[in-house]
């Protein structure tokens, strides 16, 4: 099954899928073009100002050529799937492993695709693998992360 | 303008270390949530995360381990690094409001591939762990036409 739909607006302050719902094999997939606006608003956030990710000129006389996308904002891409669409609402990202295979330029196009690999419901815990592809379909970024879905047992609905 | 690179890897020393600390605001949350469209309520609605087994906001894990690009990117190696794999586990929740500190540190180097190894973790104000993990960075270079 996919889960591609953000939860609504508004009605969006739901928990999201209790781990019974969960199948293995289930996916969600969250696609977006990458702007200089958010490599330079998350920069300030995270006071992260390399460079390469901020500054035109010392980007030229890299071998990319141009400012990248930082990595770690490539890798949110799967924390916004888990944290609003599969499990969402509720779920904690326990864990994550990533390896950034390209260079993501600014303007570059991302679809990232989860896919649940693995359920233990005793120690209530989901595993996804991740793949993130840009506009020419050339994998950007691979990796598996560690969720736990929502609990329904604090009374959050 | 002349470019200024971070440490080649010539320069990084096995065992080094550099840290980065910063109180978690509902800004830096708000901002995350906003430039990831991460809005999961667990970081972004008050009310809901009182429901929950935590009973108040929870940071997101991403914007917590984000912070290790900061070291990365800003001293250790510095300017003109690039992150090429990120493993962490997060060992504890990152509430609202509390001050995570972010450490790095050279475990290895691989001169032919131009790789640095990394460990990394986090501790909150409490002194306990929030975060552990490794990433694999490749240093600056000296730049083209400088």
């Amino acid at each position: 099954m996919t889960h591609n739909n953000a939860l609504p607006i508004g009605g969006g302050s739901r928990s999201g899928m209790p781990i019974t719902t969960i199948r293995i094999g289930d996916q969600a997939s969250f696609a977006r073009t990458w702007t200089e606006a958010d490599a330079y608003q998350y920069s300030g956030i995270i006071g992260n100002f390399n460079p390469l990710h901020v500054n035109k000129e010392f980007a030229a006389k890299t071998v990319h050529g141009q400012r990248i996308i930082p990595s770690m904002l490539v890798a949110s891409m799967v924390s916004r799937i888990i944290g609003t669409q599969l499990p969402g609402n509720g779920s904690v990202n326990v864990a994550q492993e990533m390896d950034f295979l390209a260079p993501v330029f600014f303007g570059d196009t991302l679809e990232c695709t989860v896919t649940v690999t693995r359920i233990d419901g005793k120690r209530h815990r989901v595993w996804f693998d991740i793949e993130c592809v840009n506009q020419d379909n050339k994998v950007v970024a691979k990796g598996e992360t560690e969720v736990i879905p929502p609990e329904l047992t604090g009374g959050a609905r | 303008m002349k470019a200024r690179i971070g440490k080649t890897i010539d320069e990084l020393v096995i065992g080094e270390e550099s840290h980065f600390a910063k109180t978690m605001t509902e800004t830096d949350m708000m901002l995350f949530a906003g430039i990831t469209g991460d809005l999961n309520q667990l970081p972004t609605n008050e009310e809901f995360a009182k429901k929950t087994r935590f009973g108040k906001r929870v940071a997101h894990g991403m914007l917590t381990a984000s912070f290790i690009a900061n070291l990365i990117g800003m001293k250790l190696p510095g300017f003109g690094s690039m992150l090429r794999s990120v493993k962490f586990r997060f060992t504890a929740p990152v509430f609202l409001s509390d001050t995570v500190e972010i450490g790095v540190r050279v475990v290895s180097l691989d001169k032919e591939k131009n790789q640095a190894n990394f460990d990394c973790w986090g501790t909150n104000q409490r002194g306990e762990s929030v975060l552990v993990g490794s990433c694999v960075v490749t240093p600056p270079v000296q730049l083209d036409k400088d």
